[in-house]
């Protein structure tokens, strides 16, 4: 299995010579870092923390991490969104190619997009991928609100959407998977009268309860993330907070009404479950062109000491067509 | 959607199996992410009426044309041969 993609942490230099060279990119780092990029084909958005494939991962305020699509593009559009026009992303692209798309955390548009984004059209024509942009957890907590860049502008956005739309060839088709360590285990089921990302009451084994008097009476870890299986697919939804002051539970992506949810096995180690995970399901794939992780699972699984053999930019929340949480999401390219 | 020239083939529309598989009749766990997210999705429409057999059928069908490649294990235990 190949990774085909120039997607490495490189210098600012680097990267701005990569995007004066007329490369596509997609870049992560520090915002002071992308605000000093020069315009040409890129998108960005902040975040400071990454892994590697052969070191443990590291927060890295002085680097940008760079994925090169050049080689890909047969062509490209560069567009931002609001939260009144991100529903057209699914239908603003190629033909044949894929979406990546990057948000700002826990702005509105994020928030509609993971509430609305499975009743977009043309959802599934091509694939949906990309990143919730994040900031320093301890700056984050302090109130810094994280930001996407349109590098064909150079401008920065709190609010806006930014998305590359990339066309392939007919000879290719882009494929978007994931690989989710975390599956439901028989503790409890969970369900919500409406759909939303904070809770009081909820169906616990189809009995009515505060969700958070359940989670402290029953010592739940909520470091493990509620799952949803859609088909053999494990869905994450991470909890953000339990607000105690309100008795609330408060989610980084919603729930939805007509699903039941299940908290996750709890495993030893994160890096090791996901190793084997991914020797199985990588053995059919060719080449990995894109990758992305989850910020809490680099936090808690230990990506700061450890490596997964793979190399990317850590998110505030993986857009895989849909909102997911803790999860790794690659894109693939099949050739026909 | 597009239409690739692929040396890879799947099994015509008129297969049973594909109208089986849409209402969950086929207890079958792709190995693609959107194909398990597709066909969970028909399997709950269809119940609910928001979606006729045929539509599903013509929906999943043009996800596997695209994704020939990757389907081809999935589709060897399903339909056998075509």
């Amino acid at each position: 299995m190949e990774t085909v993609q120039k997607n490495q942490l490189m210098e600012l230099g680097q990267a701005a010579e990569l995007i004066e060279q007329g490369h596509t990119l997609v870049i992560s780092g520090e915002e002071a870092l992308l605000a000093q990029l020069p315009n040409g084909k890129w998108i960005g958005g902040t975040i400071p923390y990454f892994y590697f494939k052969d070191q443990p991962g590291r927060m890295d305020k002085s680097h940008v991490f760079v994925t090169d699509f050049s080689d890909l593009a047969e062509d490209l559009k560069i567009a931002t969104y609001s939260v009144e026009t991100l529903k057209n992303i699914t239908s603003n692209g190629f033909d044949n190619g894929f979406h990546f798309l990057i948000l700002p955390a826990l702005r509105d548009i994020h928030l509609s997009f993971a509430l609305n984004a499975p009743n977009y059209e043309k959802l599934f024509e091509n694939p949906l991928i990309g990143l919730i942009a994040g900031v320093d957890l301890d700056e984050f907590t302090d109130g810094r609100i994280s930001k996407t860049f349109d590098g064909s502008t150079g401008e920065a956005h709190t609010d806006l959407g930014v998305a590359l739309h990339v066309k392939l060839p007919e000879s290719q088709a882009a494929r978007l998977e994931i690989i989710n360590v975390f599956e439901g285990s028989d503790a409890f089921t969970l369900e919500v009268e409406e759909d939303g990302f904070v809770f009081e009451e909820c169906i616990i084994n189809g009995k009515k309860q505060n969700l958070l008097d359940f989670i402290q009476t029953n010592n739940i870890d909520i470091s493990y993330p509620l799952v949803s299986d859609y088909g053999g697919a494990n869905v994450n939804i991470s909890f953000q907070r339990l607000d105690e002051e309100n008795k609330q539970v408060v989610f980084y992506a919603p729930l939805f009404k007509d699903r039941t949810y299940r908290i996750a096995k709890s495993f030893d180690s994160y890096v090791d479950t996901f190793k084997a995970k991914a020797q199985v399901q990588l053995q059919k794939e060719n080449r990995i062109d894109y990758n992305c992780n989850c910020i809490l699972n680099y936090v808690y699984g230990g990506l700061d000491k450890a490596s997964i053999g793979f190399s990317g930019a850590t998110t505030f929340g993986e857009i895989a067509y849909q909102m997911l949480n803790q999860t790794f999401t690659y894109l693939t390219i099949d050739e026909q | 959607m597009s239409d690739p020239q692929t040396q890879f083939s799947i099994p015509p529309k008129e297969r049973k199996e594909w109208a089986e598989l849409v209402n969950g009749n086929i207890n079958h766990q792709f190995q693609n992410f959107v194909l398990q997210m597709k066909t969970a999705e028909f399997s709950r429409k269809i119940s609910n009426g928001q979606i006729s057999t045929e539509a599903a059928v013509d929906e999943l069908y043009e996800l596997c044309r695209k994704y020939a490649v990757a389907v081809q294990s999935d589709f060897k235990t399903i339909f056998k041969e075509w």
